[in-house]
């Protein structure tokens, strides 16, 4: 019996080969059990090979046809209009609100706090201080009226911008423990 | 007025390739990712791929497919950077369910894909690749160890290393 130990590709070509091998081929033992081991894999993997077939090559081929006819110009419209529609949205709101940046700015709203000529009795009466409200705020007034009127806008900010609230507060936290320690300082000094 | 021609034959070349060569593909990518959905995107793909690229009428167009069938996996693999193997419920997967189930049919075939997952699983990456690449693409050794980038006597190496292990599991057990 011819080995085949000297030539292992023409082995394993042997062993693996897809038609039958002629009875007339001398294969040694451990071609014999290669080609065994080959085709008990060929038959398992023909096995499950077997059924889908048909199936898939229809749909490949179906769906490359169905891919081709597709057309992208609907997306694009429905984007235009969508486009459109939120320009003309946008539009009306800032006609019928005004600018929302400005209106959600609450440093624009503090400012504008001490050009109001009527401030609010609410604020007024609870105010320690006693302040001039035909007086403008100058920068030549003294101390205690000019913190004065801070905390009456810093309270006035908290109680109105309740959402806010929370720096107002420790501002205003800050004037009224200033404001005490100057209190000290001239009891201090009277004394 | 040459490109709608060149079109058509592609389309028609495409056809021709999936009808001929989608189940030795999609086969040998099953075999190697061992996941039935995996297996049809990268089937799809590999027609995808094939019906855009350059290729010379040589009567391998099973080789060549198999060949970007090889690559695509490899791609595949790396991105998940994981080992191949093959799971029992997956190679399930494979088969379809039938209008009318035989269950005698049904029995013979899930035993069928379990030995077949198991005979995998025992292979390593290269020797299943070998096996496969010999099966389904009936390609020479020569050219099985150019597409995996190795010498020849490697990937006979890989063939019959591949071959004893599937005997203990495939035959031993039905002698």
């Amino acid at each position: 019996m011819k080995s085949h130990d000297d030539d292992p590709q023409r082995q394993l070509e042997l062993a693996t080969s897809v038609d039958p091998i002629p009875d007339d081929v001398p294969l040694d033992e451990e071609t014999r059990a290669l080609r065994a081991s080959w085709l008990a894999l060929s038959q398992l993997l023909d096995q499950a090979d077997a059924g889908p077939s048909d199936d898939i090559d229809e749909t490949v081929v179906s769906v490359r046809e169905g891919a081709k006819s597709r057309s992208r110009w609907p997306l694009v419209w429905v984007a235009i209009a969508a486009s459109l529609l939120l320009m003309v949205s946008s539009g009306w709101l800032l006609v019928r609100f005004g600018s929302p940046l400005r209106q959600s700015s609450p440093a624009d709203d503090v400012a504008e706090l001490p050009d109001r000529s009527d401030p609010f009795p609410v604020v007024a009466s609870q105010s320690k201080v006693e302040t001039n409200d035909d007086e403008e705020f100058s920068w030549d007034d003294s101390w205690d009226d000019q913190i004065a009127q801070v905390e009456e806008n810093v309270i006035l900010a908290g109680q109105d911008w309740y959402a806010l609230d929370q720096p107002y507060d420790s501002m205003s936290r800050q004037i009224e423990q200033f404001e005490g320690e100057l209190d000290d300082d001239f009891q201090d000094a009277s004394l | 007025m040459s490109q709608p021609n060149e079109q058509n034959s592609r389309v028609s070349r495409l056809s021709q390739w999936a009808c001929d060569h989608h189940v030795a593909v999609r086969g040998y990518v099953m075999g190697l990712v061992g996941s039935a959905e995996i297996a049809d995107d990268l089937a799809q793909e590999v027609f995808r791929r094939a019906a855009s690229a350059r290729y010379r009428e040589e009567g391998k167009a099973r080789a060549f497919l198999l060949r970007i069938a090889d690559r695509l996996v490899c791609d595949w693999a790396r991105r998940a950077n994981r080992e191949i193997t093959v799971d029992d419920d997956q190679w399930r997967q494979v088969e379809p369910e039938s209008q009318e189930p035989d269950p005698r049919v049904e029995l013979i075939q899930h035993e069928g894909q379990q030995r077949l997952a198991a005979a995998l699983e025992i292979l390593s990456e290269s020797q299943r690749r070998v096996l496969l690449l010999r099966y389904y693409g009936d390609m020479e050794f020569g050219e099985i160890a150019q597409l995996m980038n190795c010498p020849l006597n490697t990937a006979l190496s890989h063939c019959r290393r591949g071959l004893l292990a599937l005997r203990k599991i495939l035959v031993e057990t039905d002698e």
